[in-house]
């Protein structure tokens, strides 16, 4: 099954290079859209520490590299699901998602891997390198805390696609429903600034009902050694928690859904 | 046609725009409520714990009710000053080909959106306005009701230069076959140069005199720092110029850009 998958995703992957360099000015204007949304956040934080050198814990360089861990994890779901799960409400309403359930394999991930982002992959170049220099200004940190890192990005990956699924479900019992999708993105703001700025009553549901702040909030201040390195076993046991939710609610939601004529 | 159906058929495309976003009520409340609400809490929360964290009392001269108010009336001013959905819509019809079935009406492309978008925006400003105003009496945050009449002026005026922007934006669907992206870049680019992320009187001098003096800032800056007393009226009326000028050169590009491309199109999509 594992390599049934892999094989299918790489075709997915040589296919969408391909449609994706048809398209050369497109191609180009997504590595700019990019530049851009890491220019705000970047800029943001920026602007901020010109005029306070510390927000509680935080200094510029932890910021900078809290920033280079978001933007890793972000370029990966961009490069993967983005645009799969932002378009599985344009899947319902134009009956696409009929297709995709008359193949024999899961219908979850189809749907979710039906084409990669190639022009991400500069961008998640572009992320590695922010974080690679990001990491360099911190002098504290040692291999040990990045390899942490390294355990903690598939699972806030995996924990960021379950949230984005789970909303993106809501269009299999609503039909029209992007701007209610718009409100993921208000969610995930949340999770792209540290959560030790928010209220206590805010940072719990952070960590546990919508826990974006498990996306990369928390493992930063683990790999920066902020909190305990037992928080890691939150952000393991979340994701896979979360995963587990997203499926059950697909196929909650498509035992409802009848057709796109409906 | 006479002056009365000249109207009364731009004011069907006005009252078209509302009727059709009406159709779909959980969208509707998201677009004008939920989704400012939402952005402008997560931005108090950000000003919050940035002045709860640090040891300072104000930031750029000014405390933080100022960021409080700046950020609550950004958001919802950055909503009503955005154009993706008519964007879209203009880009779709022009790929698609059912941009004919519009050609073919007695109103232009341009106007036929314009209307529909002046529509849909003027229609829910007023109603999603209420929330800040009452936000900002109830927190007694810094807020000029006289100043607010002012922005709004600014902010119409805005909203025709954004469209044609958007109309020559779409108007490239005729030579490229995929655009979105475009207005993706272009929003994106634009929530710095509107200061909607962050006020512009943050930035160092030079980027910021640079900002001032571009029309954009009259989408979210200019207007909001009116309305909560951050900016005078000498900085804001620059918004006006700015606006004003910009608008004329892009009508000018727009038309331009139009006739040669409206040659180019053979009606079987682009």
């Amino acid at each position: 099954m594992i390599f049934k998958n892999l094989s299918y995703f790489k075709a997915v992957f040589f296919a969408s290079l391909k449609a994706d360099l048809e398209y050369r000015a497109n191609f180009f204007m997504r590595v700019l859209i990019d530049v851009f949304w890491y220019l705000s956040q970047i800029l943001t934080f920026e602007i901020i520490f010109n005029y306070s050198p510390n927000i509680g814990q935080w200094a510029l360089p932890q910021m900078r590299f809290f920033l280079g861990v978001l933007f890793v994890i972000d370029a990966l779901y961009t490069l993967l699901f983005h645009d799969n799960i932002d378009r599985i409400s344009e899947n319902i309403r134009k009956g696409e998602l009929d297709f995709i359930l008359t193949k024999p394999a899961s219908s979850q991930f189809l749907i979710s891997l039906q084409r990669v982002s190639t022009a991400v992959i500069s961008n998640l170049l572009l992320s590695l390198a922010w974080l690679i220099w990001a990491s360099l200004q911190l002098q504290t940190l040692t291999v040990t805390r990045m390899l942490i890192l390294l355990i903690t990005i598939p699972f806030s990956l995996l924990l960021i696609y379950s949230l984005r699924f789970l909303i993106a479900t809501l269009s299999l019992i609503f039909i029209r429903a992007e701007n209610v999708q718009y409100l993921w993105y208000q969610i995930y703001r949340l999770g792209m600034r540290p959560d030790q700025i928010y209220p206590s009553w805010l940072r719990r549901i952070l960590f546990t009902i919508l826990p974006v702040g498990l996306v990369a909030s928390l493992p930063t201040q683990i790999i920066l050694g902020f909190v305990s390195d037992w928080y890691l076993l939150l952000v393991i046991g979340l994701s896979y928690l979360f995963f587990k939710a997203s499926q059950w609610f697909w196929a909650y939601a498509l035992k409802h859904y009848s057709s796109a004529s409906s | 046609m006479s002056c009365a159906n000249f109207l009364n058929l731009r004011f069907s495309f006005f009252k078209l725009a509302l009727k059709t976003q009406m159709e779909y009520r959980l969208n509707y409340i998201t677009d004008i409520f939920i989704q400012p609400t939402l952005t402008g809490w997560i931005e108090v929360l950000l000003w919050k714990g940035v002045f709860l964290f640090s040891a300072t009392a104000t930031i750029g001269g000014f405390d933080q009710s100022y960021y409080f108010a700046y950020a609550l009336w950004a958001a919802f001013v950055s909503r009503i000053s955005a154009n993706w959905m008519y964007e879209f819509k203009m880009i779709e019809e022009i790929e698609t080909g059912s941009i004919n079935s519009i050609l073919v009406k007695p109103i232009s492309f341009f106007e036929y959106y314009l209307y529909q978008f002046l529509g849909y925006k003027i229609g829910t400003a007023w109603i999603s306005l209420i929330i800040p105003i009452g936000i900002s009496y109830y927190f007694n945050l810094p807020f000029d009701p006289i100043h607010f009449l002012w922005a709004l002026l600014l902010i119409a005026l805005y909203l025709v230069f954004i469209f044609t922007i958007s109309f020559i934006v779409a108007t490239t669907a005729f030579h490229l076959t995929k655009v979105n992206s475009i207005t993706i870049a272009k929003n994106l680019a634009l929530w710095i140069f509107t200061g909607e992320l962050i006020p512009i009187d943050l930035f160092p001098s030079s980027i910021k005199n640079i900002f001032l003096y571009l029309p954009f800032s009259s989408a979210v800056y200019l207007p909001v720092a009116f309305i909560t007393k951050r900016v005078d009226f000498d900085t804001f009326k620059v918004g006006f110029i700015s606006t004003s000028i910009s608008l004329l050169l892009v009508l000018l590009v727009a038309n331009a850009y139009w006739r040669f491309s409206l040659k180019k199109y053979v009606g079987t999509g682009a």
